[in-house]
C-alpha cells in the first residue's frame, strides 16, 4: 500500500490536472483525494510538479517473437512499451508462426504471462493470412484475445469479410481491418505524389484505401450488428470523410491514428538520403499534407477515436534495401507517449480527448473498461510525465531501430511508468 | 560529389562547373586501366549501355566479368543483397548495374563498398545516358542555354529524370509536350517544368523523343514524331532504342537526317563512358 502525491494529478471531472493524492492498494487505486496532501500519518511518494495520468493502451503492435527474434522479442517489446508509457498492447496475428489456431494463441498467452506489460493477441481471420480459408473463428473468439485481424493484409474476399464481421460482432471483440486494395496499391512503396514522381518511385494511390473502406462500410450496413468494425491506421482524408458520414448514419466502429500518419506527410521522404528512404516505407504509405490535416480533423471530432502505434520492428538487414525490396513498417513504442503528445499539441486536442484516445477508448475496445479506468477500484497503471519537455529521440529499447523519428525532437517525456502499482520505468526522486 | 568513391548513382546535384571539367576530360586522352576488372550486371535488356560500357572498358585496357542474371543463385532464392556481397568478394574494381528496382545501384554501393555505375534503375535514373546527351549538346555549343522539349512518356522515363536534374542545374529551359495524361502533368509540376502543346515544340532548340516504356506499362498517347513537328532550327534526340514508326516516323530515322542528333549521341557514348570509367577508377583509388 502506498500513497502518491503530485501538484498535477489528472482529474477527469475537472478535465484538468490538479494537486492531489491517490492511494494504491493491491495494485489498484483505492482512493483519490484532490486539493490536498495525503493523510498525515501516511508515508507517500512525492511526484513533485510532474503530471500524472493514465498510461496508454495500444491496440496495434506487431510482435516478432516467436521466429523473428532478431527483430524483437517479447522482452524488448515490453521494455520499449514500458518506456513509451504503454501498459496494455494488442498484438497482430502476422507473427511467424501465424496466430491462426487456438494452440498458437495458447502458446502466445503462456509466453507473455510474466511480462510487466500486458499483451493480448489478435488471431488471424484466415489461415496463414492468405485471405482464402477462414480460421476456427468460434473457438478463437472464446479465447482471451483482442479479436480477429489479418492486418498486414486486407480481407479482399467480401464474403469472408461479411461473415467474419458478424461472428466477431456477436463476440463483443474487434475486427481490425487493414484497408488496402492490393490490386491497385502497387506495393504501397510511397504515396502517389510529386515526391514519388521526383524520387522515381511508382506511387501508391489513395484509392487503394478508400475503395476498401467504402466497400466495408457498405457491407457492414447490411449486417445487423457490425460493432466489431475497427479501421486500423487510417491514412487518407477521403477515408476520414467516409467514416464521418458513416458515423452520422449511426454506424458503429472505431478507428486509429498512428504517430507516423499524424506527424508526417509524404514530402518528408525527400529529406532522407537514397539508402534511408526505406525508413519511410510503411503500409499504408504516409500521405499528403491535406490527408494529414484531415486526419487531425478526424481526431478532433472523434471520427478517429484512438491512437495506435503500429509498432513494426525490422532489422537493419531488412531495411537497408531499395524501397521496392525493403520491409514495410516502423517502430513506435519506445516514444509512444511523446509522439502522440506531440500530435495532441499540434492538433490542440483537449486533455480529456487525448486520454480518451490514448487510454480509455482502446481499453474499452479490448473489454478492459472496468479495470482500466481513472477511478477507484481500477488498475493502478499511470504515467508520470512532463508534457512540454523537448527531447531528442534516441531509440534504443527495441531490438530494431527502423523509424523516421530517429533523432527527431518532440515534446513530452515519460518520467515514470507504473503498472498495477509497480514501477516499470523511471526513477523515483 | 556526383562521380565519387561510390561511383555514379545519380545526376542529382551535379554542379555545373564540375560538369564542364568532366566534359573537358572526355576530350582528353585517358589513363591505361590495364589490370582493372569490372563486373557488368545487367538485369534488364540492353544493347547500347551494356556494350558501350564493355567496349569503353576494353579500350581502356580493362577486363570485364559479365554477370548473367539467369545463371545466378537468385533463381534459388538468394537475395540481391547476398548476391552482390558474394560478388564483391571476387574483388571487382567496379560494378555496372542495371535493374528494374529503383535505387538498387545505391544499395549495391552501400552493401559492398564497391563503386557502382548506375546503368538504369527502374523509372528512377540513367545518369550516364544523361551525361552523354548533355555532352552532345555541350559539344555543339558549350555556352548555349538550350531550350529542350521532351516528347513522350516522361513519367516512366529514367532518361528524362537524369537529364532533367542536370538541365535544371544548368538553368536550361525544359518543357514537355502535353500527351493528355495526368502522369505527364504531375511530372511537370513535380519538376517545375512547363507543359506545352505539341505545336509548341517548334520553338524548342531540341526535341528529346522518349521511347514508350511498354515494359513499364506505358502506352502511346502521341502520334509519332515527324518532320512536320520540326522547325528549321530544331534538332532532335533519342536515347534509343527507337521504336520506328511508333516513337518517330521512319523519315526521322535516316542516319543522315540533318536535324538528328541520334548519331552524335551514339558516337559520344563511347568517349563519355570511357571517361566515366576512368574517373570512377581514379576516384575509387584516391
Amino acid at each position: 500500500m502506498s500513497w502518491f502525491y503530485s501538484k498535477k494529478v489528472w482529474n477527469p471531472k475537472r478535465g484538468d490536472f490538479v494537486s492531489g493524492a491517490f492511494e494504491v492498494k493491491g495494485g489498484r487505486f483505492s482512493q483519490f483525494i484532490f486539493g490536498t496532501l495525503p493523510p498525515k500519518n501516511q508515508k507517500w511518494i512525492d511526484l513533485g510538479g510532474s503530471h500524472v495520468g493514465p498510461s496508454c493502451v495500444d491496440v496495434h503492435i506487431h510482435a516478432r517473437d516467436f521466429e523473428e527474434c532478431h527483430k524483437e522479442t517479447f522482452e524488448t517489446l515490453s521494455e520499449a512499451a514500458a518506456k513509451g508509457g504503454v501498459s496494455v498492447g494488442a498484438c497482430l496475428a502476422n507473427t511467424f508462426p501465424r496466430m491462426d489456431s487456438p494452440a498458437r494463441v495458447q502458446e502466445f498467452l503462456k509466453r507473455v504471462k510474466n511480462l510487466p506489460i500486458r499483451l493480448i493477441p489478435f488471431a488471424a481471420v484466415t489461415e496463414n493470412l492468405e485471405g482464402k480459408t477462414g480460421t476456427n473463428w468460434n473457438a478463437l473468439l472464446k479465447m482471451p484475445i483482442a479479436g480477429l485481424s489479418d492486418d498486414g493484409k486486407p480481407i479482399l474476399n467480401a464474403e469472408i469479410f461479411g461473415s467474419v464481421l458478424k461472428a466477431v460482432s456477436r463476440s463483443g471483440k474487434i475486427l481490425s481491418l487493414h484497408e488496402e486494395d492490393t490490386t491497385i496499391s502497387k506495393g504501397s512503396l510511397l504515396h502517389e505524389s510529386h515526391t514519388s514522381c521526383r524520387l522515381g518511385i511508382e506511387g501508391s494511390c489513395s484509392g487503394a484505401e478508400i475503395d476498401m473502406v467504402s466497400r466495408d462500410l457498405e457491407i457492414a450496413k447490411k449486417v445487423k450488428d457490425s460493432s466489431a468494425l475497427h479501421f486500423a491506421h487510417v491514412s487518407t482524408g477521403e477515408a476520414v470523410r467516409l467514416l464521418k458520414a458513416a458515423k452520422k448514419r449511426g454506424q458503429k466502429f472505431s478507428a486509429e491514428l498512428t504517430p507516423h500518419h499524424g506527424l508526417l506527410s509524404v514530402d518528408h521522404a525527400e529529406e532522407f538520403p537514397a539508402m534511408k528512404l526505406s525508413t519511410f516505407k510503411v503500409c499504408p504509405p504516409i500521405r499528403a499534407k491535406e490527408d494529414q490535416e484531415a486526419l487531425w480533423a478526424g481526431l478532433r471530432d472523434g471520427v478517429i477515436d484512438m491512437f495506435a502505434s503500429d509498432h513494426a520492428p525490422h532489422s537493419l538487414l531488412e531495411k537497408t534495401q531499395p524501397m521496392e525490396i525493403a520491409a514495410h513498417g516502423m517502430i513506435g513504442l519506445e516514444f509512444y507517449f511523446p509522439l502522440i503528445n506531440e500530435i495532441r499539441l499540434r492538433t490542440k486536442l483537449s486533455w480529456q480527448k487525448f486520454f480518451e484516445a490514448a487510454a480509455e477508448r482502446p481499453a474499452s475496445r479490448l473489454s478492459l473498461h472496468k479495470t482500466r479506468r481513472w477511478a477507484v477500484g481500477a488498475d493502478a497503471s499511470f504515467i508520470v510525465f512532463n508534457p512540454t519537455a523537448v527531447q531528442k529521440l534516441h531509440w534504443s529499447r527495441s531490438k530494431s531501430a527502423n523509424t523516421p523519428f530517429q533523432g527527431a525532437s518532440v515534446r513530452g517525456k515519460v518520467e515514470q511508468h507504473w503498472i498495477n502499482g509497480v514501477r516499470v520505468y523511471g526513477e523515483t526522486r | 560529389m556526383p562521380i565519387g568513391r561510390a561511383g555514379i548513382l545519380s545526376t542529382e546535384s551535379f554542379p555545373p562547373h564540375e560538369l564542364n571539367s568532366f566534359f573537358r576530360l572526355v576530350e582528353k586522352p585517358r589513363t591505361n586501366r590495364k589490370g582493372s576488372i569490372g563486373m557488368l550486371c545487367f538485369f534488364e535488356a540492353s544493347t547500347r549501355t551494356e556494350l558501350s560500357f564493355e567496349m569503353a572498358g576494353l579500350r581502356l585496357g580493362m577486363a570485364w566479368s559479365k554477370v548473367e542474371p539467369s545463371g545466378l543463385s537468385l533463381q534459388k532464392g538468394e537475395s540481391l543483397r547476398d548476391t552482390f556481397q558474394v560478388l564483391s568478394h571476387y574483388k571487382p574494381d567496379l560494378f555496372v548495374v542495371r535493374h528494374s528496382v529503383a535505387y538498387l545501384p545505391h544499395a549495391v554501393s552501400e552493401w559492398t563498398g564497391v563503386p557502382v555505375i548506375n546503368a538504369g534503375d527502374g523509372i528512377n535514373e540513367h545518369p550516364t545516358q544523361a551525361l552523354i546527351d548533355t555532352f552532345t549538346l555541350w559539344k555543339m555549343n558549350s555556352k548555349k542555354r538550350y531550350s529542350i522539349a521532351f516528347f513522350g512518356d516522361v513519367f516512366r522515363s529514367r532518361v528524362a529524370r537524369s537529364n532533367l536534374k542536370i538541365w535544371k542545374a544548368l538553368n536550361w529551359n525544359v518543357s514537355v509536350v502535353d500527351d493528355g495524361s495526368e502522369n505527364t502533368k504531375n511530372f511537370a509540376k513535380a519538376f517545375g517544368i512547363r507543359v506545352i502543346p505539341r505545336r509548341g515544340i517548334r520553338e524548342a532548340d531540341v526535341i528529346y523523343c522518349l521511347r514508350v516504356q511498354a515494359e513499364r506499362g506505358s502506352s502511346y498517347a502521341l502520334s509519332p514524331l515527324s518532320n512536320s513537328d520540326l522547325s528549321k532550327k530544331s534538332k532532335f534526340m533519342h536515347a534509343g532504342p527507337v521504336v520506328m514508326g511508333k516513337d518517330m516516323l521512319l523519315e526521322l530515322c535516316e542516319r543522315a537526317h540533318p536535324q538528328s542528333l541520334i548519331h552524335e549521341q551514339l558516337k559520344n557514348s563511347l568517349p563519355v563512358r570511357e571517361a566515366i570509367l576512368d574517373e570512377v577508377l581514379k576516384r575509387a583509388r584516391a
